[in-house]
């Protein structure tokens, strides 16, 4: 039976959580398939527009954890 | 002496509950910014990310050293409920359990200045900043929280479906909806962060 590429697979893909058969497949569908691979893209480059940014804690912060250890 | 960095954090936790403080600081330093980062972007507000995030660590501590950590459990995912409880815990005693759009002012104060960038590189910074957070501000509370757990804290889809005691397919839901939404902005405003 052939298994259908969803929304949810190509999430699962993007963060790296699916297993390497079924990598295989989505990888696949997305090259065979013009509208999943620009809904994979657009999921990409959602990623890439949330990545740019990390906020770090201070670091009087992490000295006053580290007075209670 | 054995290389804390190498070590996995089961034997770290062992090593702090025999004693060894170097081991708690390396905890901290290795999950410091994905807990912080999920407190900010749920709290949405510096000085408040900053007092949860100390009383989340303080937590953990006392955890530790009462010996009330399960070792089934990996550290991380634990440490993140401790974090994500004490944030509900805040909304609800101050009745501000957040709902969309209930927050659209931000201060690029909310943002600490970082080691190492100029004034003109904080500037860029702070404006990507703001940015994101608009993105995120837009979402239900329900989705973001999703969002932050797996892009932020880096917590599978599993796991997050197990902390928010959801089904994984109601999380992934989230995070789909969360992406078409953030899509949409992006397009409109033709927000582009990532150069």
């Amino acid at each position: 039976m052939i298994k259908t590429t969803t929304q949810k697979d190509l999430l699962l893909y993007v963060y790296n959580e699916t297993k390497l058969l079924d990598s295989d497949r989505i990888q696949r569908a997305i090259d065979g398939d013009p509208l999943l691979s620009n809904d994979y893209q657009e999921i990409v480059r959602i990623t890439e527009t949330l990545d740019v940014v990390c906020p770090a804690p201070s670091e009087e912060a992490i000295r006053n954890i580290l007075l209670h250890a | 002496m054995a290389n804390l960095h190498l070590m996995d954090d089961k034997d770290l936790v062992h090593l702090y509950q025999k004693g060894d403080q170097l081991a708690i600081s390396e905890l901290v330093s290795r999950y410091k910014q994905r807990i912080y980062s999920t407190i900010y972007f749920l709290v949405r507000n510096r000085e408040l990310a900053e007092d949860l995030f100390q009383d989340t660590f303080i937590k953990i501590l006392t955890s530790l050293k009462n010996k009330h950590y399960s070792e089934q459990g990996k550290f991380l995912p634990w440490a993140l409920r401790i974090a994500h409880n004490l944030v509900i815990d805040h909304f609800r005693k101050d009745k501000l359990m957040p709902l969309q759009h209930d927050s659209d002012e931000y201060s690029v104060f909310d943002v600490l200045p970082q080691k190492g960038r100029n004034a003109a590189e904080q500037m860029i910074y702070d404006e990507k900043i703001t940015q994101v957070r608009a993105l995120l501000d837009q979402l239900p509370f329900e989705q973001r929280e999703v969002v932050i757990l797996r892009h932020y804290a880096g917590l599978s889809f599993k796991e997050i479906s197990n902390m928010l005691e959801i089904n994984i397919n109601t999380a992934l839901g989230r995070m789909h909806y969360a992406i078409l939404k953030m899509r949409e902005m992006v397009q409109k405003q033709d927000i582009n962060l990532r150069e």
